[in-house]
């Protein structure tokens, strides 16, 4: 090829062209929504929450903002547009922590959107982890607003073949493809039964009680660093905890393992805290017995059907189930009881 | 007395970064106290920077070195490719290069070698190093439960890994200077084709080596002290080694395995030379293996709890889990649509193993090199997909010794 000067210039010259044409290529593709919501060349979307929520909460138009675990994948959020009156999009993450919503929270708030309403799908596991923890490691350049990170996505092999490639694949197929952030569930395929549940559970062996401040210092360290601060800092926003029903199953491993009283003082802690903010209202699902004592709801100890979803969306509209100052003690108390005299045997009949 | 000054400050400054909460856990296991660790940040290449100075100061000690203004010191010491992990480097042969006026033009020649040396390192580190990784993270941190064929594969895999990942680093400050005109030392010489462990030291991170040699093996006598001496000495070399590569028992272990693996070679060199040498070779690369294991492991238990599952694991596939995060590398993730994911890693092994044993290794490479179609397309290739790679990777392995 003639000498080294000529085949250095060509090398070099070769290499910045491609990447150039590939980033532009990502750039005007935006496989995951960092630079634009709408798409004149996709009409499929390939959706994974680590990768597609931050571009999603950056530039969809919304004003109303629904996090959680999988307990909240299952909220039909045209339903809850229609009844808030208003424009939802959910952002869940699956065994999600605190971190992880205070994360996509804060890109939230960065974005151009103004507010109105965040529902928070609060589950105690979100809150006993470290306080910088989040369940899998996330592709940090898609939450951050840096150069670097723009370029590591727009120069990524990973994003090509696994979200450009797809969503080209799946809109030359003409699927149309349905985001759980706009109102995708994943309950609608799943079978819920108390057959279903009994089958794919097994009661742990008994532990020794575990002391009653056994999670304080993470509850604490968990409220104060990814969720008071994010309440704090959007007074005009109000926020609503709502805590989801599990089947008594779940309580039943909270007796065996011995966190039982650990878990009802971590949750004494949380309602005193969060209850302070005036721009807070709360709403307690986890003693509804009726629902709770019936397994034909779950999938497993945890996961109910979609309706349950539903029913406490109507309920917070409705204001029921709402914990106050006055009387959040005495409902976590005789919740407390009702779960401690519980004869777990009649479960399994 | 200036000499010996300057090597206690310099170790004691490593040893405040580097081993400090090391004595401090020791000290509560010996005398079953509480003192509390310390949170210390170890300084980028603090242990290669410390074996710079010492020898810095003692070529000057021994008037081996002329003295240098605090700015050329500076500039060779901080010399950016090598800052992070080396290689050790003669520092009065890189000031010299620095200020010789005639490298400070573009040589092409030496540019497009650059080139091709910074294109096969990177995608050493990118492609294989940081892929063999994900295996034996995975391995190692569930150590106690999988099957002997994931064990056999992540201590095999953490041995490709801290390969490619070290000297795909080498590689890359090689193609650096060779832009600059600087030659910088040869660090890797296809270690692992080596057929005993004396052979493999000769290969594996020479200019680590080198310093042992020439600045704790001779000083203490070397081999002309006797042949208890000689078995002495070699072993503290070997744990001088392993102190400096980590605070931790495994290193100790580490070292010392291999103190002990080149004392028994150079006892039984005569029986060894006749040991056909694919054998010889297939020998060293278990040795090499089971040592870097302990290097690897979090604690000496996990390293034995891991090797003893090789036997006592039994045979069985691939887990869920290891399976889900190599599905995730595209080039794994188009072979497993025709091939058990099984078949595709056994291939990825041998490739990887095919361009470690029998392959030309960089330096070989940059010396036959021209600059032919063949060279840009494969340097194109490699620079191209580690770039587009680069954004899922982890850190180098070697910074943090």
């Amino acid at each position: 090829m003639g000498n080294s000067k000529k085949w250095t210039v060509f090398v070099l010259t070769v290499i910045l062209v491609f990447l150039l044409l590939f980033s532009l290529m990502t750039y005007i593709m935006d496989p995951l929504m960092q630079f634009r919501s709408e798409s004149k060349i996709f009409k499929a979307w390939e959706y994974s929450e680590m990768y597609s929520n931050p571009g999603i909460a950056k530039n969809l138009s919304y004003d109303t903002v629904i996090v959680g675990t999988s307990m909240v994948q299952n909220t039909d959020v045209p339903e809850c547009d229609e009844l808030f009156d208003s424009k939802c999009v959910k952002l869940t993450y699956s065994g999600g922590t605190s971190h992880n919503f205070k994360k996509i929270l804060d890109i939230c708030f960065n974005s151009d959107n103004r507010i109105k309403t965040v529902y928070w799908g609060l589950d105690e596991n979100q809150l006993i982890v470290e306080p910088d923890s989040v369940r899998h490691a996330l592709p940090e350049y898609l939450y951050k607003d840096d150069p670097i990170s723009k370029i590591k996505y727009l120069l990524n092999v990973d994003i090509f073949y696994q979200y450009t490639l797809k969503n080209i694949i799946r809109t030359a197929m003409g699927s149309k493809t349905d985001i759980m952030p706009l109102g995708d569930v994943w309950g609608k395929d799943a079978v819920f039964s108390k057959d279903a549940v009994i089958s794919g559970y097994s009661s742990p062996e008994q532990q020794s009680a575990k002391p009653e401040n056994y999670y304080e210092e993470k509850i604490i360290e968990n409220l104060e660093c990814n969720v008071l601060s994010v309440i704090n800092s959007h007074k005009d926003t109000e926020f609503v905890f709502f805590m989801p029903p599990y089947s008594m199953l779940y309580w039943n491993n909270e007796v065996k393992n011995g966190t039982l009283d650990a878990t009802f003082y971590g949750l004494n802690i949380v309602m005193e805290k969060l209850l302070a903010c005036d721009n807070v209202k709360i709403f307690f699902f986890q003693n509804d017995t009726d629902i709770i004592t019936n397994l034909d709801n779950y999938k497993d100890y945890s996961h109910y059907k979609p309706e349950i979803n539903s029913f406490m969306m109507e309920s917070i509209k409705e204001d029921k189930y709402r914990l106050t100052l006055d009387n959040y003690k005495s409902v976590l108390d005789s919740m407390k009881d009702f779960v401690k005299k519980y004869d777990y045997d009649s479960l399994f009949k | 007395m200036i000499c010996v000054t300057g090597i206690i400050v310099n170790v004691l400054i490593l040893t405040y970064f580097k081993y400090f909460n090391f004595i401090i856990y020791n000290i509560n296991l010996l005398f079953k106290g509480k003192l509390s660790l310390f949170d210390i940040a170890l300084p980028l290449g603090i242990s290669f920077l410390t074996f710079q100075q010492i020898a810095y100061i003692v070529d000057s000690y021994r008037d081996e070195v002329p003295s240098f203004t605090f700015l050329d010191y500076f500039t060779a010491a901080t010399f950016f490719p090598k800052l992070g992990s080396g290689p050790i480097v003669n520092y009065n042969d890189v000031i010299t290069k620095l200020n010789d006026k005639s490298r400070k033009i573009i040589n092409y020649d030496n540019f497009s070698k650059g080139i091709l040396a910074f294109a096969i390192g990177l995608s050493k580190k990118v492609v294989l190093a940081d892929n063999f990784g994900k295996i034996s993270d995975f391995g190692h941190g569930a150590f106690a439960s999988i099957n002997g064929v994931e064990a056999l594969m992540t201590i095999l895999a953490y041995t490709l890994q801290i390969y490619f990942d070290f000297s795909g680093y080498s590689d890359m400050v090689i193609g650096i200077g060779m832009m600059f005109n600087i030659e910088m030392p040869i660090n890797f010489n296809s270690p692992y084709k080596a057929v005993d462990i004396i052979d493999f030291w000769k290969r594996w991170h020479i200019t680590l080596t080198k310093f042992l040699t020439k600045y704790i093996y001779i000083p203490l006598g070397g081999s002309r002290r006797g042949k208890v001496r000689t078995y002495i000495n070699i072993m503290i070399v070997f744990l001088v080694s392993g102190i400096w590569h980590g605070a931790g028992y495994t290193f100790i272990v580490w070292g010392a395995l291999h103190g002990l693996f080149n004392m028994i070679t150079r006892a039984s060199k005569d029986y060894i030379s006749k040991i056909p040498k694919i054998i010889r070779w297939f020998g060293t690369f278990v040795i090499v293996n089971i040592c870097w294991v302990y290097f690897r492991a979090d604690s000496v238990k996990t390293a034995n709890t891991l090797m003893s599952r090789v036997v006592t694991g039994g045979i069985g596939g691939v887990s869920a889990e290891l399976a889900n995060s190599m599905a995730q590398i595209p080039f794994i993730n188009i072979l497993i649509r025709v091939l058990p994911m099984e078949a595709v890693l056994a291939l990825f092994f041998a490739f990887s193993l095919v361009i470690v044993v029998f392959t030309k290794n960089t330096i070989e490479r940059t010396k036959e090199f021209k600059p032919s179609w063949k060279n840009a397309v494969f340097s194109i290739l490699l620079i191209i997909y580690s770039v587009l790679s680069l954004s899922g990777i982890s850190s180098f392995l070697y910074t943090n010794f």
